[in-house]
C-alpha cells in the first residue's frame, strides 16, 4: 500500500513535471514560431496592410505582389547566383582544408602538434583587427574579387578542433597500423579509411560551413565594391535598413532627408526577399538537423 | 560564433600588426606617381572638361533603387557632357557604406580618386584631411570653380559651415532648400475631428488644454465609444515635448541656443523651461498626454491611426505625416493639417527650426587622385542647374520637363519643373542618380496644378504656420566643426548630459520627478555633469568658426 501510494505520488510528480515541461517547451515554441509566421504572413499580405500594422498573425489582403517584385528585382538574381557560388566553392575549400589540417593534428606521432594547435587556437581568441585585415586583403591583391569571399575564411579553427577530436575518438590507431603494414601512405589512409569512417563529421563540417557562407555578408561589405559580385545577403540587408533613418538624423541633419528618403516600395519586397533568401536553408535544415546536433555535441563534450 | 567567422582567417594579420604596429595603416600614401603627361584640362565652367577622355575612380554610396550605376543613363549623360568616365566602386547605402569609406581611408592604400555620396565622409573629413589624405578644396572653390563658388556666395554661412578648425574645406556639402521641411517638431490635427469639437484651432496653451479636455470625453471619431480618443500623442522621442515646450522657450534637438550677441546658452536649465514642464505635467496628469507616447514606435503609431475601425489620436506631434499615415491610405489626402505653434502664458511662441541647409561631408577628393583638378571640375559640373535636374529627376521629356513661361509654383514664384515621375518612389530605375551627388541649393519649384490637396504644395502652405514663428537664424546653433580633442571631450560630455536631461524631462512630465521639489537637484546635477564646460567648448568653436 505504502509503496503503491508513493508510486502514485511519484507518478503524479511525473505528470506535473511533464505538464510543466510541455508548457515551457510550448511557450518556447511559440516565441520562436511567432516571428517566423509574422514574416511569412507579411510577405503574403498587401503593403498597405503591413504598413498600417494590420498584419499580426495571418495574411491580410492576400497578395503575391511582394514575390512578383522580388522575382523582377534585378539584384535578386545577381545575389542568388553569387551566393550559390560562394557557398558551393567556399564550402568545398573549407572542408578540404579542414580535413587536411585535422588529420595530421589527430596523429599522436606528429612532431610539434601542441605548438601548432596552440597557434591555431590563439587565432580563435585574438585577431588582427579590421584595418590590418583589410590591408592584408588589399596586399594579397584579392580585393574586389571572388577570392576575397573565399580565402579569408578558408578554414575555421573551431571546425578543425572538432574534426580532430572526432578522428582521435572514432578512428582507432590500430587501423592506421594495419594500413601501414599493407603499405598505405598517409594520403591513401585518409582517403580510403579516415574519410569513409567519418562521414558524420564531414557532414557536420559541410553544414556549418555552408550555412555560414549562406548567411555571411560582412566580408562582402568590406572587400567587394563591384555590385555584380555581391551576395544576396548584402542586397537583402540594404533593403532592410533602408528605412532606418534615426531620429537624431532628423533633427541635426537635413530634415528633407526624411521626406524623400523613404523609398516606399522597398517595403513591398522586404518580407518576401527574407523568405526567398532563407528558403533553401529552411528547406534543407529539417533533414540535416540531427547532424547539426551531433556536431554541437562533439564540440561541447570532447573539444 | 558564425558572425565572427570573418575575422577567424585573420591570423596572419595579427603578425603584421605585431611587427609593424599601427604605423602600417598609412603605408599606401607613397605610391603616388607623377601626373600623366599631356592631360589638358579646359577652363573652369567649360565643357567638355577634358578633350581626351579621362577616367576617375569614384567610391560612392549608391542609392539602392539604381539598377546599375555604370549603365545608368544619367551616368552616360554626364560622361558625354564632360568626357570624364567613371569607374565606380559601390558602397552600401547607409551607415555601412560610410564605415567602409572610413576603413578605406584608415588603411590608406589604393584609395579611389573621389569619395561621393550621402554624408560619406561626414565627421571624418577633418581627421583624414589634416593627415593629408583628402585634398583641401579652398583654392579650387576660389579659383577653379564657376558654379559651386556662385552657390556658396548665394547661400549665407555655407562656407563657414564647411570650414574645419584648420581653416580648410575638405569636402563638398549638401545644400537643400526644401522650405516645407525647415521648421520641424510639428503637430498635426484631423480636420473632421476639429469640426466635431467646434472649438476652432486654439493657439494658446490654455486653449489647447481646453481642446484636449473636450477631445478626451467626445466621440470625435464617431465609432460610438467616447473614451477611445487619444487627445495628444506621437511616436517615442522628443517631438511632442519640443512642440509644446516651444510655447515657453525656444528649444530644438541641439539644446543649445545662440543669444543675439553671439553667446551660447542652454534652455534646459531656464525658468521658462521649468514653467513648460509644469504645463506638460498637467497634460499628462489629466490623462490628455498619451502614456504610450514615450514607448510606442512608428508601427504602433500607424496602428492607432489606420489600424482599427476609427482613428484614435486627435492631435499627433510628428515632423511629417508619412510617419503616422501612409500615402496610400484613403484618408491621407484630406485629413491631417498642421497645428500652429502654441503661444504660452508669457506670450512666447516659437517653432523648432533648422535654418541651415548645409551638411558637409558629401564628397571629397583624395590624395590618390592624379588629376584632382579634373575631379574638382567634375564636381563643379554636377553643381550646375542642368546637371542637378538631370541627376535628380531623370530623363527630360519622359520623367520631367521645363514648364511653360508664366506658370507658377506652390511658393508663388515662377515654376522651374514639371515632375512626371517621382523618382524616389521607383522601386528600380536606371535614369537618375538621386542622392549620389548632393543637392546644391537649387529650389525645385514644381508647377502648382491648382489641386488644393497636392501634397508638396499643401505641405508648404501648411508649414507657413510655422514659418511665421521660426526664430532668426542667428539664434539657432549652426554646425560646429571641432578638432579631435575638442570633439572627444564635447561628445563625452554631451552624451552624458543629454541622457540625464532626456530621462529627467520624461520623469518631470510623468510626475516621477516633481517640478517644484526636484528642480534644483536637476539643475545642480546638470552643472556637475559639465553643462558649463560643454557650453564653453561650443562657444570657443562657434567663435572661431562664425565669430
Amino acid at each position: 500500500m505504502v509503496a503503491g501510494a508513493r508510486a502514485a505520488r511519484g507518478a503524479r510528480g511525473d505528470r506535473v513535471y511533464l505538464l510543466a515541461n510541455h508548457l515551457f517547451l510550448g511557450g518556447a515554441l511559440l516565441i520562436v514560431l511567432y516571428p517566423l509566421t509574422y514574416i511569412v504572413s507579411s510577405s503574403l499580405s498587401s503593403v498597405q496592410a503591413v504598413l498600417s500594422g494590420r498584419v499580426w498573425l495571418w495574411p491580410v489582403d492576400f497578395s503575391l505582389d511582394g514575390y512578383r517584385a522580388v522575382v523582377n528585382y534585378s539584384k535578386t538574381w545577381i545575389g542568388y547566383a553569387n551566393t550559390l557560388i560562394y557557398t558551393g566553392v567556399g564550402t568545398a575549400i573549407n572542408v578540404v582544408l579542414t580535413i587536411l589540417a585535422a588529420y595530421p593534428l589527430s596523429r599522436r606521432d606528429m612532431a610539434g602538434r601542441g605548438c601548432i594547435m596552440f597557434l591555431m587556437t590563439f587565432t580563435l581568441l585574438f585577431h588582427g583587427g579590421l584595418i590590418p585585415t583589410y590591408v592584408l586583403i588589399q596586399k594579397l591583391g584579392i580585393m574586389n574579387t571572388r577570392w576575397a569571399m573565399l580565402l579569408p575564411s578558408a578554414m575555421a579553427v573551431w571546425n578543425v578542433i572538432i574534426t580532430r577530436t572526432y578522428y582521435q575518438s572514432y578512428v582507432p590507431n590500430e587501423l592506421l597500423e594495419a594500413a601501414k603494414i599493407d603499405g598505405a601512405s598517409d594520403f591513401s589512409f585518409v582517403w580510403r579509411v579516415v574519410i569513409p569512417l567519418s562521414g558524420a563529421i564531414t557532414a557536420v563540417n559541410v553544414l556549418f560551413y555552408a550555412v555560414g557562407h549562406w548567411n555571411s555578408y560582412f566580408p562582402a561589405l568590406l572587400y567587394l565594391h563591384d555590385q555584380n559580385l555581391f551576395p544576396l545577403q548584402l542586397f537583402l540587408r540594404q533593403i532592410l535598413i533602408i528605412n532606418d533613418i534615426d531620429t537624431d538624423m532628423m533633427q541635426n541633419l537635413d530634415v528633407a532627408l526624411i521626406d524623400e528618403g523613404r523609398l516606399g516600395l522597398m517595403e513591398l519586397i522586404k518580407f518576401s526577399i527574407i523568405i526567398v533568401a532563407s528558403l533553401p536553408v529552411l528547406c534543407i535544415y529539417p533533414f540535416v538537423q540531427k547532424h547539426f546536433i551531433k556536431g554541437v555535441m562533439i564540440g561541447s563534450l570532447k573539444g | 560564433m558564425r558572425a565572427k567567422r570573418v575575422l577567424r582567417g585573420s591570423g596572419p594579420a595579427l603578425l603584421i600588426v605585431l611587427l609593424t604596429g599601427a604605423q602600417f595603416a598609412f603605408a599606401g600614401g607613397e605610391e603616388e606617381g607623377a601626373a600623366a603627361p599631356g592631360v589638358m584640362v579646359n577652363g573652369a565652367g567649360q565643357l567638355p572638361i577634358v578633350d581626351q577622355p579621362y577616367t576617375l575612380t569614384v567610391a560612392a554610396i549608391i542609392p539602392p533603387n539604381i539598377v546599375d550605376i555604370s549603365t545608368n543613363t544619367a551616368t552616360q549623360w554626364a560622361e558625354e557632357q564632360t568626357n570624364v568616365k567613371v569607374e565606380w566602386q559601390t558602397l552600401q547605402w547607409g551607415g555601412e557604406g560610410r564605415n567602409k569609406a572610413n576603413l578605406m581611408l584608415a588603411s590608406g592604400a589604393d584609395l579611389p580618386d573621389v569619395f561621393l555620396g550621402n554624408q560619406i565622409v561626414r565627421g571624418v573629413d577633418f581627421a583624414y584631411g589634416s593627415q593629408g589624405l583628402l585634398v583641401p578644396l579652398n583654392d579650387y572653390i576660389e579659383n577653379e570653380s564657376v558654379h559651386i563658388k556662385k552657390l556658396y556666395e548665394q547661400i549665407p554661412l555655407t562656407a563657414s559651415q564647411m570650414t574645419m578648425p584648420d581653416g580648410n574645406i575638405y569636402s563638398i556639402g549638401s545644400m537643400s532648400l526644401i522650405r516645407q521641411n525647415r521648421p520641424y517638431a510639428k503637430a498635426w490635427y484631423n480636420d473632421q475631428f476639429m469640426e466635431t469639437l467646434g472649438l476652432g484651432i486654439p493657439d494658446t496653451t490654455d486653449g489647447f488644454l481646453e481642446l484636449l479636455r473636450k477631445a478626451k470625453v467626445t466621440d470625435v471619431n464617431g465609432n460610438g465609444d467616447p473614451n477611445d480618443e487619444i487627445p495628444f500623442t506621437g511616436e517615442k522621442g522628443e517631438i511632442p515635448q519640443i512642440f509644446t515646450m516651444n510655447a515657453f522657450v525656444y528649444i530644438d534637438g541641439k539644446r543649445i541656443n545662440v543669444d543675439a550677441d553671439g553667446t551660447l546658452w542652454s534652455p534646459i536649465v531656464s525658468d521658462q523651461f521649468r514653467d513648460g514642464l509644469r504645463y506638460q505635467h498637467q497634460l499628462y496628469a489629466e490623462g490628455l498626454w498619451d502614456r504610450e507616447q514615450f514607448v510606442q514606435d512608428q508601427q504602433q503609431m500607424k496602428q492607432l491611426v489606420m489600424g482599427g475601425d476609427a482613428a484614435r489620436p486627435v492631435i499627433i506631434s510628428q515632423h511629417i505625416k508619412n510617419r503616422f499615415i501612409d500615402a496610400g491610405h484613403a484618408t491621407y489626402r484630406n485629413w491631417f493639417n498642421n497645428y500652429p505653434p502654441l503661444q504660452g502664458p508669457e506670450g512666447h511662441r516659437t517653432a523648432a527650426f533648422n535654418p541651415f541647409s548645409t551638411v558637409p561631408g558629401w564628397g571629397a577628393i583624395t590624395s590618390a587622385a592624379q588629376e584632382p583638378l579634373i575631379a574638382w571640375r567634375w564636381f563643379d559640373f554636377l553643381a550646375t542647374q542642368e546637371a542637378q535636374w538631370r541627376i535628380y529627376q531623370g530623363e527630360q521629356g519622359s520623367d520631367w520637363d521645363y514648364p511653360a513661361e508664366g506658370e507658377n509654383s506652390f511658393y508663388g514664384t515662377p515654376a522651374n519643373l514639371i515632375e512626371k515621375v517621382f523618382m524616389w518612389a521607383e522601386q528600380e530605375q536606371n535614369r537618375a542618380w538621386l542622392w549620389l551627388y548632393p543637392r546644391q541649393g537649387y529650389e525645385f519649384r514644381t508647377v502648382d496644378d491648382g489641386d488644393p490637396y497636392n501634397e508638396a504644395g499643401r505641405l508648404y502652405r501648411q508649414s507657413l504656420k510655422y514659418w511665421e514663428y521660426v526664430p532668426d537664424e542667428k539664434l539657432v546653433l549652426p554646425v560646429l566643426n571641432m578638432t579631435e580633442d575638442e570633439n572627444d571631450e564635447y561628445q563625452a560630455l554631451r552624451s552624458e548630459i543629454l541622457a540625464y536631461h532626456n530621462e529627467s524631462w520624461v520623469k518631470f512630465i510623468t510626475g516621477d520627478l516633481d517640478v517644484d521639489a526636484d528642480w534644483d537637484d536637476y539643475a545642480a546635477t546638470l552643472e556637475r555633469m559639465g553643462l558649463g564646460r560643454l557650453l564653453e567648448i561650443a562657444q570657443k568653436v562657434y567663435d572661431r568658426q562664425y565669430g
